[in-house]
């Protein structure tokens, strides 16, 4: 759900004047998403290429950022469908074995696997909460749904993980 | 589990990589370049008429690129990292077997066998498995290519130094990179004329200079890129934003004439890169002197003179005009220097690195590896 303002009062409208300041806002948000790209990318490079990629992408889109809203969710939505273009460029969900970094422990090797097993948007909203802890309501911002469908989104990809990960969910916060 | 047991698990299976430094950078790079939506025909032709223009522009005027472009000095801040408290980037030989296994150094040829870092308070190595082959960087093209390309052709080769600024390997020698880590100068011809530096954050290559005469690169200052002439006295400054070439003195040589430049003796690879390029001189006196000089940045040009003596009692050391007596733990080596102090690689039997600063003078760090057996450990880059 995006809501076109023209002129838009809030701090990045006012600093998205110009190029440079509209990458002064991006750039708190850069280590996470960073952090997104390569979680779903899995190559560095390519992360790295994904989060470039999408904030050109966010300056061409910013007239799209809605007057009031925080701008993290609103970015890491722009990553998080450009990690899916680039998957679908390189036709590839995950890179050479040979190319990941180690999993320091069985179980982390076994969930690394179980990760790559499953489609890409169980992936992410897995990844958004737990693996960028974010809190349900920012999950839902980022996917474009509420608190409560990003909540159901968890469980079912959690459900996918079954039999090798059984998580007891927390009462969540939000 | 519990969702803090599931959550850590996460962590562990994606792991903890952080962004390279230089992404800010790129990303501002990469917002400011010109895009609007365009139809795909418009977008091709576009393209193609760019294409164009760049063809003729490089046929017609090949200097005219990179005069626009924007300052890229590659200055980094000043460190301040503890040379005995962090990690030091290191590449560890081993030896192929030759025809006189029993000769330690003519015995067969080096290869590099591991990539990794140093803890330099415990002496620690942990290998990096990703740091080689280095993916679609430039490198000075070799006389065996059939077709020469001046950037980007060449095959992946051996990572040979570490930037900390940009957390990757690069293929060319640590002397080479830019200070802050995010460049890296480079021949671009196989002729040693054509000096470039490539940009980790646009990948992209800039032609800096064509010399008349072959050159080599010393390093990469906080002034500039310092080359010397291959076949005359001649060195200069090169400005790596944009090419300006100014004639910079050349160093006085330690030793009295008639020592000839580059007149290297049986120690010839002493006192060059892990590139195989000299770094300073190196010259052996009565076969058992070695005379080796070094750039380092505190002062502009600052020159620091090591002689290595190897006699009967051991060896001597002389580093910026103070002897140590240092028996037989020290091979001058492969060195890398920086604004903090000069970095010495080891030679086997020998497990130890040496540092060498002006406060502490040299400081051993015993290395600790699985195989004591590999043959020289390499500095690769500036401690993090």
């Amino acid at each position: 759900m995006l809501v076109i303002v023209i002129g838009a009062g809030v701090d990045v409208g006012a600093k998205a004047a110009d190029k440079d300041g509209f990458v002064d806002a991006l750039e708190p948000l850069l280590p996470t998403a960073f952090r997104l790209a390569y979680a779903m990318l899995r190559n560095r490079d390519d992360a790295e290429d994904a989060v470039q990629e999408a904030a050109a992408n966010a300056w061409r889109k910013r007239s799209t950022f809605r007057a009031g809203a925080e701008l993290r969710p609103w970015f890491l939505a722009i990553v998080a469908n450009e990690c899916r273009m680039s998957m679908r460029r390189n036709r590839r969900s995950i890179p050479a074995e040979a190319a990941l970094p180690q999993p320091d422990s069985d179980e982390a090797a076994e969930l690394h696997r179980a990760l790559a097993r499953i489609d890409m948007k169980s992936r992410l909203v897995l990844v958004l909460r737990y693996y960028l802890d974010l809190p349900f309501d920012e999950v839902g911002r980022t996917l474009g749904i509420s608190a409560g469908a990003a909540r159901v989104r968890v469980h079912r990809a959690l459900r996918k993980l079954r039999p090798a990960f059984e998580v007891e969910e927390g009462p969540g916060d939000g | 589990m519990d969702e803090a047991r599931f959550r850590a698990l996460m962590h562990g299976a994606i792991g903890d990589e952080a962004m390279g430094q230089w992404l800010p950078g790129a990303v501002r790079k990469r917002v400011a370049q010109p895009a609007e939506p365009a139809s795909r025909a418009r977008v091709l032709a576009i393209v193609a008429a760019f294409a164009l223009f760049a063809v003729l522009a490089l046929a017609l005027v090949p200097r005219i690129l990179h005069r626009g472009q924007s300052p890229a000095s590659g200055v980094a801040t000043p460190s301040r990292v503890q040379p005995l408290k962090c990690r030091l980037p290191v590449i560890v030989y081993d030896q192929k077997p030759g025809p006189d296994p029993t000769d330690p150094l003519n015995g067969g040829t080096e290869v590099m066998k591991l990539w990794g870092f140093v803890d330099t308070s415990t002496g620690a190595f942990t290998r990096d498995p990703k740091a080689s082959p280095t993916k679609g960087m430039p490198v000075a093209p070799v006389y065996t290519d059939v077709t020469p390309a001046r950037t980007g052709a060449a095959p992946p080769v051996p990572a040979l130094s570490y930037s900390p600024g940009a957390r990757r390997w690069f293929p060319v020698a640590p002397e080479w990179v830019s200070p802050d880590g995010l460049s890296y100068a480079y021949l671009g011809d196989i002729y040693g004329k054509d000096l470039m530096r490539y940009d980790i954050a646009t990948r992209q290559s800039i032609d800096l200079w064509h010399s008349a005469e072959q050159i080599d690169i010393v390093r990469w200052t906080a002034r500039g890129i310092l080359v010397d002439s291959a076949v005359s006295t001649g060195h200069w400054l090169v400005d790596p934003a944009t090419g300006a070439v100014t004639p910079a003195p050349p160093p006085i040589s330690p030793l009295p004439p008639p020592y000839p430049k580059k007149s290297f003796g049986s120690a010839g690879t002493i006192g060059t890169t892990t590139a195989g390029e000299p770094i300073g001189q190196a010259e052996v006196l009565n076969g058992q002197t070695v005379t080796i000089w070094v750039y380092i940045d505190t002062a502009a040009h600052k020159r620091i003179t090591i002689y290595h003596r190897t006699g009967p009692v051991g060896n001597l050391v002389t580093v910026d005009g103070i002897t140590w007596h240092m028996g037989s733990g020290f091979e001058a080596g492969r060195l890398f220097a920086t604004a903090g102090g000069i970095w010495f690689g080891t030679l086997a039997p020998t497990t130890s690195m040496w540092h060498w600063d002006p406060t502490r003078g040299l400081t051993r760090v015993d290395i600790h590896l699985v195989d004591k057996n590999l043959l020289r450990i390499v500095p690769a880059g500036p401690c993090f």
